[in-house]
This record gives C-alpha cells, structure tokens and sequence, in this order.
C-alpha cells in the first residue's frame, strides 16, 4: 500500500484523501462512526474532501472480494487500493533514472536520488533497471506473496584492476608454490613469473567481500600463460567464494562457491548472477602470466 | 566424482538417459541438492544467459540462488556429523570406555 502526499489545492477544512483503486468498485472512508462512500471512476479514483485530521479506515469491495487499509488524514494524502502489493527496495548510482517494469506496466522512480521503494500490485517477475546515457543496469525479482518485501541494488561496474590504471580497488596478490618466483605488478599488469625451473601460481583476491547482489558477471583479462597442462593449478580461476583460496587447497575448486578455468589468454567471464550475498573475489593458479584487468559488472 | 549434465548444462547426479557423464572434483563432498544447483558448462563448449551474456567452459556456477544451496550443503554436513558422532558413541560404549 503507498501512501503520497498529494497537493489538490483548493479550499475548506479537513484533509483531501485521494485513492486509487479498481474502477468502479465501492470505496468507504471510516471514522468515528462516520462513513462515506465513494465509487472510483473509470481512472481509477477516488476522492474524499474534508476529512477530518485522525486515522480513517478505507475499505474497498466489488462485492465479491475486501481490503481493508487505515490513512492518517494530517494534510491532503493519495493511497493505493490494491488486492495485492508488495514492496520493492532499489538503490542505484545516483544521477541515474530507474524504473520497474512488469509486461506493459512501467514504474518510474520520482526522483534520481539513487534510492526508491516500488510498490508492485501483480504478482509475477519485475525488472528493475537504471540508465544513465549508454550505461544501463538491471535485475530481475520474482513477486509471488502478497505483503512480499524485496530489495535490489544496481551498480554499473566495480573494477579491481585496469591496465593503464593500476589497482583500482584493493587487491592482497600474493605467490604460492614457489617463493622464489618473480611478482611484477605495475600499473599496467599483475604479473607472475619462475625463477630458475620452478613454476609459481598466483593468489589474487579483493582485499575486502563484494556485495555480490549487485552484479551478475566477474570478468578477468589475462595474458599468455605457460601452458595448459593437465593440472588443475596450472591453469588461472576466476572464483567467488566465501574464504579466501590461497594455495593448494584451491586444487579441484575445492572451497570456489563457483569459478571460470581460463584455458588460453583473452577474456574470461563467470556467472555470479545467483549470488546474493557478500563474498571474495579472486583469482588462483596459473603457471605463470599476467593479468591486465579484473571486474564486475 | 561423476556427475551428468544435461542440454543446458545443469548438473545432475544420477543419468536420466539424455546426459552427459563429466568426472569432476568440484562437488567432492557436496549433497544431490547442491550438486543440482549447478551448471557445469565443460571447457570447449559455451553457454548463453537469458539476458544474451555468453560464457565459455570450464565453468562452475550455480543457476539456483546459492544461498539456498549453501543452506542445504550445511544442513547435509550438520547431519553426517550428527550420525559420525552417534556412530562413535556406539563404538565408546562397545569398548566400554568413556562412559
């Protein structure tokens, strides 16, 4: 149920109560033994003038089906009739234009503050999205319960590493199977290298957990590397998991909530869209190579 | 382990008759249910969200919420650690001691 402030101007004491409901259904306004009715018209309104300062009781019915919601009339109000809603919470980068879409029913933020609560008044599957010029984000939420509360957050991209950047978010790069190996990290790569005839992995991973609910893809850009051979640790992943992978234990994936195996350079992308929750990126093994950026979006 | 995936890639644990046997580490341990959360989409092959972003193998990911895989994963663990224990205590009390 929303409630909003509606300015109707005009004259004489009480509030202005302004409902929205179903077209021509019956809707009364309760109060102290006081009852009126009203019809809402082919828009879908309904409008009560006068209304005493104090909680009213407004109840709509098409004879068949009731709901029943209380207002407090302190200055003029619009309400929502609805037989069913639900809330949708969504934060997104400020200065960006959301909206929550369901079939041909379009919802639009009021404002570009970066955060609303949409009230959805169908079940089904709603998708929200924000856009600021050619950037666009979205997520979808599944509706289902009536009273239903959701909450989404929408970031465009998070990036750990760019080449010709450096370290953009705080990344902990550590080597492992062989101390002796070579780690080069410039503003243009991270880079891992063997000494004399010993491979060296590489343990990358954020410093800090990413609230993953707000992105749906990790990506990581990597270089040439020694070689793909039959050995899990020889080949670079890109992970997700709730502890940090340091070392051998990562063989197999052990302790990855999911990972991507990079087999040749180029770009690799893992599915984190079934995340919801804060935890660890990274990247581990990988026998020798060089990494020129790491992001989500 | 072996576990079977089918046209979209969703990992399954037993073979219905349509799918594909992949032998993989990456559920050592797992319960059916978080196992059956997954996608395994294998090196070589891709795979295509519904929102148009492709994905190239080896990759692990789960297409159910995690959480509610995770959930189950601890709720198996919790209860093999339950029967380890009474086993154990079956075994004490066989050999008399720390009773």
């Amino acid at each position: 149920m929303a409630i909003g402030k509606v300015n109707t101007g005009g004259g004489g004491a009480g509030g202005t109560l302004v409902v929205t409901g179903v077209a021509g259904d019956i809707i009364t306004a309760t109060k102290d033994g006081k009852t009126y009715s009203r019809t809402f018209n082919s828009a879908g309104k309904a409008v009560f003038r006068g209304l005493a300062t104090g909680i009213w009781a407004l109840t709509m019915t098409n004879g068949s089906q009731t709901v029943t919601r209380n207002v407090t009339i302190t200055a003029d109000y619009s309400l929502t009739m609805a037989y069913f809603t639900a809330t949708i919470a969504v934060t997104w980068p400020a200065g960006s234009t959301c909206t929550c879409t369901n079939g041909s029913t379009v919802l639009t933020a009021p404002d570009t503050s970066g955060s609303y609560t949409f009230t959805v008044t169908n079940t089904g599957t709603w998708t929200v999205s924000c856009t600021d010029g050619d950037k666009t984000k979205s997520a979808s939420v599944s509706i289902t319960t009536e009273g239903q509360t959701e909450s989404v957050g929408l970031n465009y991209e998070l990036v750990f590493f760019k080449s010709g950047l450096g370290m953009v978010t705080p990344l902990t790069v550590n080597k492992w199977n062989n101390n002796a190996g070579i780690l080069n990290i410039t503003n243009e790569h991270i880079q891992w290298s063997y000494q004399g005839n010993s491979q060296v992995e590489i343990s990358i991973y954020g410093t800090s957990t990413v609230d993953l609910s707000k992105y749906n893809n990790v990506h990581m850009t990597i270089g040439a590397y020694h070689g793909a051979i039959n050995d899990f640790r020889d080949r670079p992943h890109l992970y997700v998991s709730n502890n940090i992978v340091t070392g051998q234990e990562g063989v197999g994936g052990a302790g990855m909530a999911a990972y991507t195996e990079a087999d040749a350079a180029g770009t690799w992308t893992l599915d984190i869209a079934k995340f919801n929750a804060n935890m660890y990126v990274g990247v581990w093994g990988g026998w020798n190579g060089t990494i020129t950026r790491l992001w989500l979006d | 382990m072996t576990i079977y995936i089918d046209n979209d890639f969703k990992c399954h644990v037993a073979d219905d008759g349509t799918m594909t046997a992949v032998d993989t580490d990456a559920f050592d341990g797992k319960c059916a249910e978080y196992i059956e959360g997954y996608r395994l989409v294998p090196a070589g092959e891709t795979w295509m969200r519904e929102d148009g972003e492709t994905f190239t193998g080896e990759m692990v990911s789960p297409w159910v919420d995690w959480a509610t895989l995770d959930a189950a994963q601890r709720e198996y663990e919790r209860q093999q650690l339950a029967q380890y224990e009474s086993a154990l205590s079956e075994i004490e009390a066989a050999l008399g001691v720390n009773v």
